[in-house]
């Protein structure tokens, strides 16, 4: 319906019903009505035209000896039987051919003569008997007077018809008096249909309206039996499964006004819904995420839902209650979309996850309190057997072996780094800053860090970085870290004569590329890179020496700073590793 | 001859470093926590500290705090030693004061090599 109607066509499904079946009621029986009166009159002006000529013709039949004979008594005698008293011939006239009056007899004063004009045009006409006038209360008939062949004169008679008028006046009041009675009982009965589905309705749009502000511990009663009843069944069967849903749920709008609130939510913030709907994020919440506590709902993840347009999670935010005791949330929000696209609102899911975060940390604790362990042994075996290199001589077996040691000692220490450092990132405890760096100077000193195994191996290191390259934006440690492990595979899984290239470039973002003309990995090896542990297993790879770890490391920081590792690889040929990371104003 | 005063309390580190050390002809002070190396640090007045940072009684990064603070000590350069190679040690061994910073398990000739440059040959 459009908006002009609006104004006319009530809004309200009630009144639509009501006006509606009124209308329809209305219009029907006044057509009924209207139908019937005009066949009723139809009926009734027939029967009475019908008897005026008949009555017409009967008076010129009994004329015809009174008028050859000039018997004005004895017509006027028929003449009076007809008018006499019956009432429903009030004026009765026989006339020769040409009009003139020969007897005539009246009712009193009644009846409406007829004038002149009508006779002297019946007259001038065919003998013929018709009617040939109608009043209001009379109708008037003519019909010739024959006398074997002869037209010798004329029967007027005009007849009443008052009682046929009367008559249809009454079927018209009762018409009317019965529209009426069908209009009013139809209105009734729009009305009661109009409660019927009208009140489970809005007992149910009562629900949906606050669907915030009721209290969903109060389902919606479910009280009709017919299509409303199922409608208002599921809509309570909707809620008792949002409200029974053990993850917090909140919905706010794009300001941050809480909308929705359910049952967990009250449970794991202990601030019920009344407080919280229609409080603006984060309202009476005492929240804490790594940056200090929050106070504005721009600070939220749900803003950056509402602004990204995507699902944001995080596992960071720290919730203290009245009580004092602090949990761990993590919450998923995602933008609530209307039709045409455009973010209306955003709905988020958070839970406790205070144990979990425990255990994580008790986790990584563990992992921390180990691998400072197992560096104690490690430094004394690595420098004994270190030093013992420099005590026994030139003994070639001896040198060997102790070499051996060293080494082993070495990359050992290098997985109980790696591992602690995945460790540490996987529990985010490592915080990435978020700076404007220079890629330059990191390629430089991964290279360099590179160079006394590069040397060693026979491989040229190689950089191509774009001058004037714009700094990026991220952790100047985490990207030393990426560049490096990937450099140092590069070498690891390289051949002599082989070369490991760094290239970056602007595209989109600082673009990195670090290419090998190494042993390269099958299509298979490249699906699995990046599981804990795993290395491509072969002869050569178990002679490099990693850990399994590097790629898992580089995966987890890049991903830190939004970044995906590409891999590209030709079994034998050599392997591309690429990642873009984002450019950054601002210091 | 130089003095170089060793602090860690694992033995096996100790006897090596102290061994490496002599070896290339310093004369070598040991203890195995930190109370002790302070106290000998202020009577024996070494050339050259080397400290462990995990130890009972006083960490590493308390006696170099205080041997930095002390006026007839803080030109004496200090090594911390440390078993967690993390940047918050890192840090934390500049706050200190510290000349010097090795993670285990280091390499004992470039510790040697590092003291030798410091404090010249014995």
């Amino acid at each position: 319906m459009s908006h002009r109607f609006r104004w006319v066509w009530p809004v309200s499904i009630r009144r639509q019903l009501v006006v509606g079946v009124a209308l329809v009621h209305l219009v029907l029986m006044t057509v009924f009505v209207l139908t019937l009166v005009h066949r009723q009159k139809t009926f009734l002006l027939d029967r009475a035209e019908r008897r005026v000529l008949f009555q017409a013709e009967l008076l010129a039949t009994t004329s015809v000896h009174p008028l050859l004979s000039s018997d004005l008594a004895g017509l006027g005698e028929i003449l009076a039987v007809l008018v006499r008293d019956a009432g429903d011939v009030p004026d009765a006239m026989v006339t020769d051919p040409r009009g003139r009056v020969v007897a005539h007899r009246q009712l009193g004063e009644a009846g409406d003569r007829l004038d002149d004009a009508t006779i002297r045009a019946t007259v001038a006409g065919a003998p013929r008997a018709r009617l040939v006038a109608r009043g209001q209360h009379t109708i008037h008939a003519a019909a010739p007077v024959m006398a074997r062949g002869r037209h010798v004169g004329w029967a007027w008679i005009t007849g009443n018809v008052s009682a046929e008028r009367a008559q249809l006046d009454d079927v018209t009041r009762t018409g009317l008096v019965y529209t009426g009675v069908a209009v009013l009982i139809g209105t009734a009965f729009a009305m009661g249909l109009a409660r019927a589905i009208l009140h489970p309705l809005s007992l149910l749009l009562g629900g949906t309206e606050q669907v915030s502000q009721r209290r969903w511990e109060q389902p919606i009663p479910v009280t009709s039996t017919n299509e409303v009843g199922t409608v208002t069944h599921e809509r309570a069967q909707f809620e008792a499964v949002l409200s029974g849903i053990g993850e917090g749920i909140c919905v706010t709008d794009t300001v941050g006004r809480v909308l929705m609130w359910n049952r967990a939510a009250e449970q794991i913030t202990r601030v019920p819904a009344p407080v919280m709907v229609g409080a603006v994020i984060p309202g009476p919440l005492c929240l804490v995420d790594g940056d200090g506590a929050v106070k504005d709902f721009a600070r939220t993840v749900m803003k950056r839902a509402i602004d990204s347009g995507e699902a944001v999670s995080t596992a960071a935010t720290k919730l203290m209650r009245l009580d004092g005791s602090v949990l761990s949330i993590g919450m998923t929000s995602a933008p609530i979309r209307d039709h045409a696209g455009a973010v209306q609102a955003c709905v988020s899911v958070f839970r406790d996850v205070t144990r979990e975060r425990d255990i994580d940390r008790m986790k990584t604790e563990f992992v921390s309190a180990v691998s400072h362990e197992l560096r104690t042994p490690l430094t004394s075996i690595r420098a004994y057997a270190e030093t013992l290199q420099d005590l026994v001589g030139d003994e070639a077996t001896v040198q060997e072996f102790l070499k051996v040691i060293e080494e082993e000692a070495v990359r050992l220490t290098r997985l109980i780094n790696d591992v602690l450092n995945l460790s540490r990132i996987e529990s985010g405890r490592v915080r990435f800053k978020e700076e404007s760096i220079a890629l330059a100077p990191l390629v430089a000193r991964a290279i360099q860090t590179a160079e006394p195994k590069a040397a060693m191996s026979n491989v040229r290191l190689a950089t191509d970085v774009v001058p004037d390259l714009p700094p990026f934006r991220g952790d100047a440690d985490g990207i030393q870290q990426v560049l490096t492990n990937l450099v140092d595979n590069g070498v690891k899984y390289n051949r002599p004569g082989g070369r490991v290239e760094v290239r970056a470039w602007l595209n989109g973002g600082v673009r990195v590329e670090v290419r090998d003309t190494g042993i390269g990995m099958s299509p298979d090896a490249v699906r699995r890179l990046g599981e804990r542990f795993f290395r491509v297993d072969s002869s050569e790879t178990r002679r490099a020496g990693g850990t399994g770890l590097g790629i898992s490391l580089v995966k987890e920081i890049l991903q830190a700073h939004g970044a995906v590792l590409e891999v590209e690889s030709a079994e034998g040929r050599g392997s591309a590793f690429r990642f873009v990371l984002p450019v950054g104003g601002g210091a | 001859m130089k003095r170089i005063l060793i602090a860690d309390d694992e033995s096996h580190i100790r006897r090596i470093l102290e061994f490496n050390l002599k070896r290339a002809g310093y004369e070598v002070l040991a203890t195995e926590d930190g109370r002790a190396a302070l106290a000998l640090a202020l009577s024996a007045r070494p050339d050259l500290v080397i400290l462990d940072v995990s130890m009972p009684e006083l960490t590493g990064l308390d006696v170099c705090r205080r041997l930095k603070a002390d006026a007839t000590l803080e030109a004496t350069p200090v090594f911390l030693l440390t078993a967690r190679g993390q940047e918050s040690d890192a840090e934390a061994g500049r706050v200190a004061g510290a000349d010097q910073f090795f993670t285990k398990p280091f390499s004992p000739k470039q510790l040697v090599e590092q003291v030798r440059q410091a404090v010249g040959e014995p």
